[in-house]
């Protein structure tokens, strides 16, 4: 009997706690809708970040692609013309029979820094429309110059912009450093064009196919062009990301100056 | 009899073919080299050109490079990525912050290369690329100095101690398959060590072990590795797969690591490509771990060969072929044509034109093996210059010194190749290419600047031909041809030709596309320009 009062007991305080359950439920739906404004404005802020960092991430993938395709160079000075893009050369000689002279040793920093210049403008760009955007939307916004840094990882390239960013609109958003994640090959791509210039510069050549074994998602293609240039496209199958860089070294002259009867 | 002899001189000049599809190049400087230029008006650091080269901007000094202290070049080190770039001149190192040393080969301490064991896999590295790589994978720096070459590094990687490493997570005995130095350092849960036991040989599936980790029928590939592996239910890879060991049929498969040697299918020839049930795949036979249709999981053996190629062959994964446009050898290259090197790798072909104007070509060859043929080619250098200079057989045909073939059409250089008595050749006015003997010629010939009509002519004059007809007259009519007479014929001018389209893009052809011309070539009979129409040339032309 008295197990049965206790079932009895127990089942009636299960009731009241699922009430008192549901009405705390009711009640935070409730204060929600009255303030859905507010639940608004935590929701689009970081909606709006979100944009922010999808302009900085576009204008990152168009740097990266021009970067890819010519040397590692936003404006090449010495390059080859290949198929009409400016191809520069990362380890060069005029003289003929002698091995290369290397131009970018520090190839990623170089990458980096040149990233780093053509990004700087196209962030304040970026977060000035994210400004504007946000002030028509009735925002209080108020951000300082942002600061940049570019860092090529393997499989990354981390964009951090640290700028005191501060959204207030009821509630107040504030960010101090919004990093930026990009997928890309480049790091690996950059090494590989390393592990290429050196060969060049000692032997005045490198056979692709060492590079193709050891890395089955990696294509290279060497291109002999007239005067001794080599054009050297390094491509991820993966990703799709080509680099592509020029070599001149080691060049045995073509025409018949030799000749000697 | 009263006898007059005539003397005719018959000359034949052959010029460059107009109209060779020769690829228009930009002329190049062939000026000596005066001065070193810190930075070039081009953008290029430090190179020996001509002083109008040189961006004011920059140092110049009338020295070679390598005398200067500014463009010496050295070894470039980058203390970041532990990485060591060759032949940079200093002041190229230092603008980009590098440690720069005067030994332009990076034999320094800082680029010394050891083994850089990174898990079970290995790098041949210096060792401050082994400490980012391993920062970079988080992992402990284990760099070996003592280990002096690559495969000896890679054989070090393979044969560490693999197994079992169990330990305790969320309350559960569970597993991760892994190498023994591994085990110990990188068994981490919320940056705590965690307390970890090393079964050598074991898999993470066996049932004594008795962890949360048990076996599936799923398979998995693994970066580095070629093969198909079972998968546990820990994410963990097995033994190699094989549909006839699933759990179920061979407990036993799941409890210690089977050798590839005792693995299924290990003496494929092919390397299970394709096969349904093993996953004993091997690269350097043409297969791969990739998706596929399997009897257990979607992975099998993929096939990295290539089929029906641009020539129409099938070629194994990692075999290159040469690829030539029309007949090639013995003078018989059109003008406007190049070589070409094909790569079958990763079951991709990939073509790689030799240098254009025919100054790299390509040669190919056969390695012959147990298991069939494997064809390798390279685009090797011309060495076409000095064979007319060569003037008997054996040096001819020497391939160790040069590229040339020993041309027996009764043609040669008049100072050369077979040199027969022209008795009174020296005083009579004769030059060029003179008939009998023979002579030494190039093999490929190489193409012709366009653009540059010196080298053209310097070339393809070596090709012309003056040569003496003796004629006697009869006093009672008629005449009578003594010496030289094929001169006169138009055979002759053919053979002359052949020899012409061997010294280069020169005389008469048809180039790459297949347009033919006759004005690379002059006949003069006493200063008479002759016709050269049909019969002469037409066998020259494509059908």
């Amino acid at each position: 009997m008295n197990s049965k009062k206790g079932c009895i007991g127990n089942k009636k305080s299960q009731v009241s706690i699922f009430i008192i359950i549901s009405l705390i439920i009711l009640i935070i739906l409730i204060l929600l809708f009255i303030n859905r404004n507010q639940f608004n404005t935590i929701f689009d802020s970081s909606t709006g970040i979100e944009q922010f960092k999808d302009c900085v991430d576009s204008s990152l993938l168009e740097g990266i692609e021009i970067i890819e395709a010519q040397g590692g160079s936003i404006e090449p000075e010495n390059y080859y013309l290949y198929n009409g893009t400016k191809v520069e050369y990362l380890c060069y000689t005029e003289e003929d029979y002698v091995g290369c002279v290397m131009q970018k040793p520090l190839l990623k920093q170089d990458i980096e820094n040149e990233l780093k210049e053509y990004m700087n403008p196209r962030v304040k760009n970026c977060l000035t429309s994210f400004e504007y955007s946000l002030i028509n939307e009735g925002y209080e916004v108020s951000a300082s110059e942002p600061n940049l840094t570019l860092e090529i990882v393997p499989q990354n390239i981390i964009i951090t912009i640290s700028s005191d960013l501060t959204i207030e609109k009821d509630i107040a958003s504030s960010y101090k450093n919004i990093k930026i994640d990009h997928t890309s090959e480049l790091y690996k791509l950059i090494m590989i064009a390393n592990s290429i210039s050196n060969w060049e510069a000692r032997y005045g050549y490198s056979e692709p196919m060492n590079y193709m074994i050891y890395d089955h998602n990696l294509i290279v293609e060497k291109k002999a062009r007239d005067e001794g240039t080599r054009i050297y496209i390094i491509s991820d199958k993966i990703t799709g990301e080509r680099f592509m860089f020029a070599s001149r070294s080691r060049v045995i002259p073509i025409g018949g100056e030799r000749y000697e009867n | 009899m009263r006898i007059n002899r005539l003397k005719i001189y018959i000359i034949l000049s052959f010029f460059i073919l107009l109209n060779a599809n020769i690829f228009i190049i930009s002329s190049q400087e062939t000026s000596s080299f005066n001065v070193c230029c810190e930075k070039t008006n081009n953008g290029a650091w430090c190179q020996n050109t001509l002083e109008d080269n040189c961006d004011p901007g920059y140092r110049k000094t009338p020295t070679s490079c390598e005398a200067t202290s500014f463009c010496k070049l050295g070894c470039c080190f980058d203390s970041d990525e532990g990485i060591c770039m060759e032949n940079t001149p200093e002041r190229v190192c230092d603008v980009n912050a590098g440690t720069w040393s005067d030994n332009p080969s990076c034999n320094i301490a800082q680029c010394t290369l050891g083994c850089c064991i990174l898990g079970d896999q290995a790098s041949f590295v210096t060792l401050t690329r082994c400490k980012k790589l391993s920062a970079l994978y988080g992992l402990e720096t284990n760099f070996r100095n003592d280990i002096r070459d690559e495969v000896s590094c890679i054989l070090t990687a393979n044969f560490q101690d693999k197994g079992a490493c169990i330990y305790e997570s969320e309350g559960q005995k569970t597993c991760k398959f892994t190498t023994r130095a591994e085990c110990a350092n990188s068994i981490q849960i919320n940056n705590t060590q965690q307390d970890v036991e090393f079964f050598k040989d074991h898999l993470c599936s066996d049932d004594e072990l008795a962890t949360n980790c048990g076996p599936t029928t799923e398979t998995i590939c693994i970066p580095g590795n070629n093969e198909v592996y079972f998968k546990d239910t820990c994410g963990n890879p097995a033994n190699i797969y094989d549909a006839s060991k699933i759990y179920s049929k061979d407990p036993n498969y799941w409890k210690m690591i089977v050798p590839k040697s005792n693995t299924c299918g290990a003496n494929s020839a092919n390397g299970n490509i394709n096969s349904k049930d093993c996953g004993n795949c091997d690269y350097f036979k043409g297969s791969i771990c990739g998706k596929g249709d399997a009897t257990y999981g979607d992975l099998i053996c993929k096939d990295l060969n290539c089929y029906s190629t641009s020539n129409g062959n099938d070629y194994k994964n990692g075999e290159s072929w040469c690829l030539l446009q029309g007949e090639s050898g013995n003078g018989q290259d059109a003008p406007g044509s190049r070589h070409f090197r094909h790569i079958c790798i990763n079951g991709e072909e990939i073509i790689e034109p030799c240098a254009d104007l025919r100054n790299e070509i390509c040669i190919e060859d056969s390695i012959s093996s147990s298991d069939g043929d494997f064809t390798e080619a390279a685009c090797l250098i011309n060495r076409w210059e000095d064979c007319i200079n060569q003037d008997n057989e054996e040096d001819c045909l020497n391939i160790d010194r040069r590229d040339c073939y020993w041309s027996k059409d009764k043609l040669h250089f008049a100072t050369t190749g077979g040199k027969v008595d022209l008795g009174g050749e020296a005083n009579s006015g004769v030059s060029g290419v003179q008939i009998g003997g023979a002579a030494c010629l190039p093999n490929i010939p190489p193409g012709i600047k366009f653009s540059i009509d010196d080298e053209s002519n310097q070339i393809c004059s070596l090709g012309n031909s003056k040569i003496e007809v003796t004629i006697e007259k009869r006093l009672i009519g008629g005449e009578k041809c003594k010496t030289n007479c094929e001169a006169l014929t138009p055979a002759w001018v053919g053979r002359m030709n052949n020899l012409c389209n061997s010294l280069g893009d020169c005389g008469s052809k048809a180039n790459v596309v297949g347009r033919f011309t006759n004005k690379g070539i002059e006949w003069k009979i006493d200063g008479k320009k002759q016709k050269i129409n049909a019969g002469i040339l037409n066998s020259l032309r494509p059908e």
